[in-house]
């Protein structure tokens, strides 16, 4: 069991290396640009030719890279080009905002998804029809047109939630909630129209298996073969779903964020990458790649939990 | 049932490990305060909304324009303050006094003002802020960067320009003229914690970097009574529909708007304050024609002034909220030629002869900038310049060095709103050889000497030179302005606010409550 | 549009199963509704696009500021102004061209890279395959999106660009799946390829492989450029797209920035931008379930159909079955444990018809009785087993007949039916490996199958079934007990299987096959354990089989089937001296009886099975 773990921490090391490496070198950009953008319009020849010395713009790439490790590994992020603020608090005040969005929205995914997934495979019907019919729909429009939608309703007709903007969860936790209720639902019809669709196809899989058929015949109850048996079986694909979902997600919330004016890593990356600000970018490649990773893990562990065989390859 | 709970176990731990990640996500996520703000402004807090991003409270890093100055004003001085009307008023310091050549600027101090750290505000604090200010690297500095400042007691401080610069005092009054204590300027956490002698000082728990900026009252004040609210709170919110948001729903007090957004503003009930700071239109550079020749002939230029529908352009562009203009100086300045303004009638037949008489007939290549925010222009103005066989090409621009490249000059024409102060301003910031805005640094023999006299006139003189200076950009179109379009900033119905001669939003002394 | 959901194993899985020509693809989809009309707009579209430089009423960038944000059917321009006073219409139009076109270069970016990695990696399979395999991982694993954003500074508002990196990144969906696909075939023909000498096998194999991977690959590509459509759209809502040409995305954007003043202008490149996705995902779902449908071999009746089969059937007499010699009168008891009588069960061979599968079979199980149902596969043996369980498939349908179970019609009474399974009745099933929960342990099945048929502790439930375990024959039944499936041998799991069928003492077994899937020498000691269960407990037995061989061993009578019809029904020692029927007789002759015996096993014996 500890061995599968750190093969998989390893693992997930080497994607962030890779990662953050490939995403490092590729906007490297011109270092005399980005110094002069600090500095500001005004700023001499000399000036700039200094800047570029002190922020080690003109070594060379791969060297600055292993300088960003290095500091990494020491819990240093660097500083941003332009506030001077240590990135590790810039992206303190943004992760939350995040976080709240990803999560919420992940785990209100996950438990409709289930549900709706195994009543349509179970009860087929009217119900999976229209699964099939949502969920074509619902995983076609993109998500920030339903989101564009979403303000429209609340900005200009109904006034029940706000349409944009952010509250902190610590200083008003009910308007906090209220001001995910719009992101996460944009988020939520698409998501959860995908995953419901391919949870009932992974029920369906598994209620066609020998066993089931097997276990009816034991006299087991229904409603245990369903949720015992068949649940625990379709946990295996349900939480690779989960994983597919998650990856997916860190890239939809991006323009959630912008839709919704949420002061999260989206927006970052966004505005970060347009200033060339490299260690808040970077700052901000590593998030998402660190929770992409930690949640494979959690999902290879919880497989492993779940499913015996799967703790030995 | 203990089967059945099995599988509750699992979901569960999912539960769990899910809350508890959301719970530590939201332990670290600092405070957001905001309060006070639902309901109107009490005599409390006032919540303002700020539509661009904050650099952080390095004195030498601030700004003089735009919205942020509010943030700033709230936790320093300045030396001299700004009226709404522009008059020029003793601040810190309690007098000043300009030598008959504008090169010298005498300030006396107010005696018995303190930072917030203990430390005295004396002559020497405010010279030691003014050095910073010119080397610290801040897009202000080279307003003073030619200015020596001494201080030969604790509470004169004087300043000297090699050549004549009436702008000294008004300098004094904006980010160049702010006095912060002089451990803050070197302090290794000054983009963090401002140490001044203001209204207020910085909340740091209550404050959240690039969202939230929270000042509680300084009560060593030496002006209290010129700021009535006990805290002030700023919610950088750069989208305009969140600013909407905020105000409608009372998490804003007040908020910059937008001409798009007035109507909706005003019929939700809010306050508007108007004012109209910008001109709008086309800067027309290589006015000596060394990259594009065609832009070195006055007709040409003046056929660009002629070819667009300013009336049409307000009414579309600006949904009727300013007014027209062909000048770069608004409608209060002492430069204005109130007469002059039909000077470029609507006249594409008339362009194009224009063209024709200058040689352009078959119009010439041109390639025009995209900037965020303000590309909406763009498509009028290449189907009207299109119109005179002009081929227009847009380049997007993007991120911080948008405007430094339209600042090095490379592109000599394009669609930009630039703020109006006084004459003297408008001069300095745009005309001068040297000037920032003077993007291909063009000169002309005519204009030059005008441009020096500017600096030491005073008076009646000094406005009727102004005025030959407007004639002389109207005449030989240097520039293709369109309109004064009206800056909107909304307060909600418990706040009022005046505005102020060449700023887009109210200073923060200019707000009360109701 | 979450793209990374095209590499789900559900998704290549689907796709693998279908494999046909492309003619036949076409057809397809025209011939359902949804395909149909998906097609239809998807054309319109593209011409909407394509004749953009004819047929638009305006140049894209014409401006006429009068009409600035103009509302639909106001002025000259149809759908009205955009916040510069642009014609909308004409703007889409021409924003579709260049959409569409950037959509076709991800499609072609991406399909040429994860298409050919993924045939050299499944043909070559080595160090290319283990490499390309943890690269397609590798960016799979990457936020496509937010690298995207963070690309620009290097790709600028470059569309096309932008487009291409993302095809790359999409690659590896193409890539798993014609992996897999080649790998089935190289699999497959790999043996045919070393029996056909001359023909080299990468023509074969380019052959073969081309024709299966076309249809999932045009399923997949249509995935593809709806996702393509969808992160174009995203980048040019962010602002990161090329400002000089008309976009949806950037027309979103502008519509979305001036809410206020028109909102209704965000309504036209939304629906564009939404309805072109939705197509395509249309195109590939009709494609994918037309290919399944004609794969498969089940249909759905039309309600109106059932009803009216179903009343010719009730109204109907039995037909006689022909040939059918019984002798012996059904068991010759008078009271049957288990009795059917004239069973008819249907399945629908297409959305009108059904095809029969047990056309009327009659047959009588004494208590105590182990009663062989002999027949080739396809005769209807399991189907008749399987009416008594209750456990046909969805699509069947019991069209005539009864199961009586001392003297109660199961049929009619399907919750007398259920209370019985465990109780009264028990099922072993034929292929142990496939019916044994692999998440549980042996033990944590087997006490919830006995306990939910008996009312007692879960000790004494693990107590009673480890003495079970040991009466089956497993050699150490607590190391059983706590084994998952997967760690137990196939003869292993067949006794743990029957273990679980006999564990509720049941009165009836249903045996499907209970030997077929096991090694020989397993057989013989796992029918020797039926037949002493049998006899211990009295219990009457339905055993399915096509092996005559093991009718032999345990069998008391025997019904033989053909053709969903018992041809013959005698006792097991009248049936192997004097066959009456015809067919019988074929079966019988075709056994190995009197050839030559195998040299007995030199293998050491099987350990604990």
């Amino acid at each position: 069991m500890l061995q599968f773990l750190l093969r998989k921490i390893l693992s997930g090391l080497v994607l962030t290396i890779v990662v953050t490496a490939v995403t490092f070198m590729l906007i490297f950009n011109n270092g005399t640009a980005i110094a002069r953008q600090v500095l500001g319009q005004n700023a001499t020849a000399e000036q700039v030719a200094a800047k570029v010395q002190q922020l080690g713009l003109d070594q060379p790439v791969l060297l600055q890279y292993f300088k960003w490790l290095g500091n990494l590994l020491q819990g240093d992020l660097g500083v941003s080009y332009f506030t001077n603020e240590a990135v590790t608090s810039v992206l303190a005040t943004r992760i939350p905002v995040t976080l709240s969005l990803v999560l919420v929205s992940l785990f209100f995914t996950m438990l409709i998804s289930v549900i709706v997934g195994v009543a349509a495979a179970v009860r087929g019907g009217w119900l999976d029809s229209t699964l099939q019919f949502v969920s074509v729909a619902g995983a076609a429009i993109p998500n920030f047109v339903i989101a564009i939608g979403l303000v429209f309703m609340f900005a200009l007709t109904i006034p029940l939630f706000p349409a944009t903007g952010y509250v902190a969860f610590d200083y008003d936790t009910a308007a906090w909630a209220r001001s995910l209720v719009l992101p996460v639902l944009a988020v939520l019809i698409g998501a959860v129209a995908n995953s419901a669709q391919q949870f009932r196809g992974a029920m369906l899989d598994v209620l066609g298996q020998d066993y089931i058929r097997t276990l009816r015949t034991r006299g087991i109850p229904d409603r245990h073969i369903i949720f015992r048996h068949a649940l625990r079986n379709a946990a295996s694909p349900g939480l690779t779903i989960l994983s597919l979902q998650t990856i997916a997600l860190m890239g939809g919330v991006i323009v959630i964020e912008q839709v919704f004016a949420l002061p999260g890593m989206g927006v970052l990356i966004g505005s970060a990458a347009l200033q060339g600000d490299i260690p808040a970018v970077m700052g901000d490649v590593l998030f998402i790649v660190i929770v992409v990773v930690v949640v494979n893990i959690i999902v290879d562990l919880v497989n492993g939990w779940v499913n015996p065989k799967a703790r030995i390859s | 049932m203990t089967e059945l709970s099995r599988r509750n176990f699992s979901k569960t731990i999912l539960f769990t490990g899910l809350s508890a990640v959301m719970l530590s996500a939201a332990a670290c996520s600092p405070k957001d305060a905001s309060g006070g703000a639902n309901g109107g402004a009490s005599n409390k807090t006032l919540t303002l909304a700020v539509d661009a991003d904050y650099i952080g409270f390095d004195p030498a890093k601030q700004q003089s324009g735009g919205t942020v100055v509010q943030i700033w004003q709230a936790v320093w001085d300045t030396l001299l303050k700004y009226n709404p009307d522009g008059e020029i008023v003793p601040n810190l310091a309690e007098s000043f006094e300009m030598n008959d050549d504008n090169t010298v600027l005498t300030m006396k101090l107010r005696a018995g003002v303190k930072f917030t750290d203990g430390t005295a505000v004396d002559a020497a604090a405010a010279k030691a802020s003014i050095e910073h200010m010119k080397t610290g690297g801040g897009s202000d500095a080279s307003r003073v960067a030619k200015l020596t400042v001494e201080a030969p007691d604790a509470t004169t401080l004087v300043l000297t320009s090699p050549e004549p610069n009436g702008l000294m005092p008004t300098f004094m009054c904006l980010s160049t003229g702010i006095v912060a204590s002089t451990a803050s300027l070197t302090a290794a956490n000054r983009d963090q914690m401002p140490v001044g002698s203001g209204p207020y000082t910085l909340d740091a728990a209550a404050t959240t970097t690039g969202a939230t900026y929270s000042f509680v009252r300084n009560p060593n004040y030496w002006n209290k009574d010129a700021f009535p609210f006990e805290k002030v709170a700023f919610k950088i919110l750069l989208d305009i529909t969140a600013r909407v948001s905020a105000l409608k729903s009372g998490q804003v007090n007040a908020a910059p708007a937008t001409s798009q957004t007035s109507a909706e503003l005003k019929g939700s009930g809010l306050n508007l304050v108007e004012n109209k700071v910008n001109w709008a239109g086309l800067f027309l550079g290589d006015r000596n024609g060394k990259t594009i020749p065609a832009l070195g002939q006055v007709k040409v230029r003046q056929a660009m002034n002629m070819v667009f529908d300013r009336a049409g352009i307000i009414k579309a562009l600006f949904q009727g909220n300013g007014s027209v203009t062909n000048q770069i100086f608004n409608d209060k300045s002492e430069a204005f030629l109130p007469d002059a303004i039909n000077q470029y009638p609507f006249d594409v037949e008339k362009a194009k002869s224009l063209m024709a008489e200058a040689g352009f007939g078959d119009g010439f290549d041109l390639t025009i900038p995209s900037l965020n925010g303000l590309d909406y222009a763009n498509p009028i103005i290449t189907q009207q310049l299109g119109l005179l066989n002009i081929r227009v090409t847009e380049k997007k621009l993007s991120g911080g060095t948008a405007i430094l490249e339209i600042l090095s000059g490379k592109y000599p024409v394009f669609f930009f709103t630039l703020e109006s102060r006084t004459a003297l301003w408008d001069i300095v910031q745009a005309l001068a050889p040297d000037a920032v805005w003077n993007i291909t640094k063009d000169q002309d023999p005519a204009l030059t000497p005008l441009i020096n006299k500017a600096q030491t006139l005073k008076g009646a003189e000094a406005k009727a030179n102004a005025q030959a200076i407007n004639k002389f950009l109207i005449d030989n179109a240097w520039f293709s302005p369109w309109a004064l379009p009206t800056a909107f900033y909304a307060t909600d119905k418990a706040t009022a606010a005046s505005p102020v001669l060449g700023s887009v939003v109210p200073y923060l002394f200019t707000f009360t409550a109701k | 549009m979450s793209v990374e959901n095209l590499t789900t194993p559900a998704a290549a899985v689907a796709a693998e199963e279908a494999s046909t020509d492309k003619k036949s693809v076409l057809r397809l989809i025209l011939k359902t509704p949804v395909g149909l009309a998906s097609s239809i707009v998807l054309l319109a579209i593209v011409i909407f696009g394509a004749s953009a430089p004819w047929l638009a009423p305006f140049d894209p960038g014409f401006t006429d500021l009068a009409q600035t944000n103009a509302p639909p059917f106001s002025g000259s321009f149809p759908l009205g102004g955009d916040a510069s006073g642009r014609d909308i219409l004409s703007r889409l139009m021409f924003a579709t061209g260049s959409t569409l076109i950037a959509a076709c270069v991800v499609l072609v970016v991406s399909l040429l890279l994860g298409a050919s990695a993924g045939l050299v990696a499944g043909y070559y399979g080595g160090w290319f395959d283990s490499v390309a395999s943890w690269v397609a991982d590798v960016i799979l694993a990457l936020p496509g999106f937010a690298l995207l954003i963070a690309l620009y500074a290097v790709i600028g508002p470059n569309i096309l660009v932008a487009m291409a990196v993302f095809g790359v990144l999409i690659a590896p969906s193409y890539f798993r799946l014609v992996r897999a696909l080649v790998v089935n075939v190289r699999n497959e023909l790999y043996v045919d390829a070393a029996k056909v000498s001359g023909l080299s096998d990468f023509r074969i194999i380019s052959r073969h492989v081309l024709r299966a991977v076309r249809a999932p690959i045009i399923i997949q590509s249509s995935f593809v450029l709806g996702a393509g459509i969808g992160i174009q759209a995203g980048l040019e809502f962010l602002g990161l797209g090329d400002p000089t040409r008309p976009s949806w995305g950037g027309m979103l954007r502008e519509a979305f920035n001036n809410i206020y003043l028109a909102g209704i202008n965000v309504l036209w490149p939304a629906l564009l931008v939404t309805v072109t996705i939705l197509v395509f995902a249309l195109l590939g779902n009709s494609i994918r379930d037309g290919l399944h449908a004609a794969g498969s071999r089940s249909h759905t009746l039309k309600a109106q159909a059932l009803h009216q089969i179903q009343r010719d059937y009730t109204s109907s007499t039995p037909a006689p079955s022909r040939d059918a010699v019984t002798t012996a009168a059904q068991g010759g008891g008078a009271d049957p444990h288990l009795s059917i009588t004239d069973l008819v069960i249907g399945y629908p061979s297409s959305a009108t018809t059904i095809t029969e599968v047990v056309r009327g079979v009659n047959l009588d199980v004494q208590r105590g009785e182990i009663h062989g149902l002999v027949g080739e596969s396809g005769s209807g043996k399991s189907q008749t087993a399987f009416s008594v369980l209750g456990i046909l498939p969805k699509q069947a349908l019991v069209l005539r007949g009864q199961v009586l179970y001392h003297g109660k019609n199961l049929l009619t009474d399907p919750g007398l039916q259920k209370s019985l399974l465990g109780k009264k009745i028990g099922y072993i099933p034929q292929e142990p490996m496939s019916n044994l929960d692999p998440t549980f342990t042996i033990g944590k099945q087997l006490v919830y199958g006995l306990r939910a048929v008996k009312d007692i502790s879960r000790q004494q439930a693990k107590a009673d079934l480890l003495k079970l375990l040991a009466r089956v024959g497993i050699n150490d039944p607590e190391r059983t007990f706590n084994s998952y499936p997967h760690q137990i041998s196939g003869g292993m799991a067949q006794r743990v299987l029957i273990a679980g069928a006999i564990a509720g003492d049941p009165e009836f077994i249903i045996a499907d096959e209970p030997t077929t899937a096991l090694d020989v020498t397993v057989q013989a000691e796992v029918l020797e354990l039926l037949r002493e269960l049998q006899r211990e407990r009295q219990i009457g037995m339905i055993l399915v089989t096509h092996n005559l061989g093991v009718v032999a061993d345990i069998c008391d009578r025997v019904s033989v089937m053909q053709h969903g019809r018992i041809v013959e029904s005698n006792s097991a020692a009248e049936l192997f001296a004097s066959p009456q029927h015809e067919y019988t007789r074929m079966l019988l002759g075709a056994t190995l009886d009197g050839s030559t015996l195998r040299d007995p096993l030199t293998s050491s014996p099987a350990q604990g099975a």
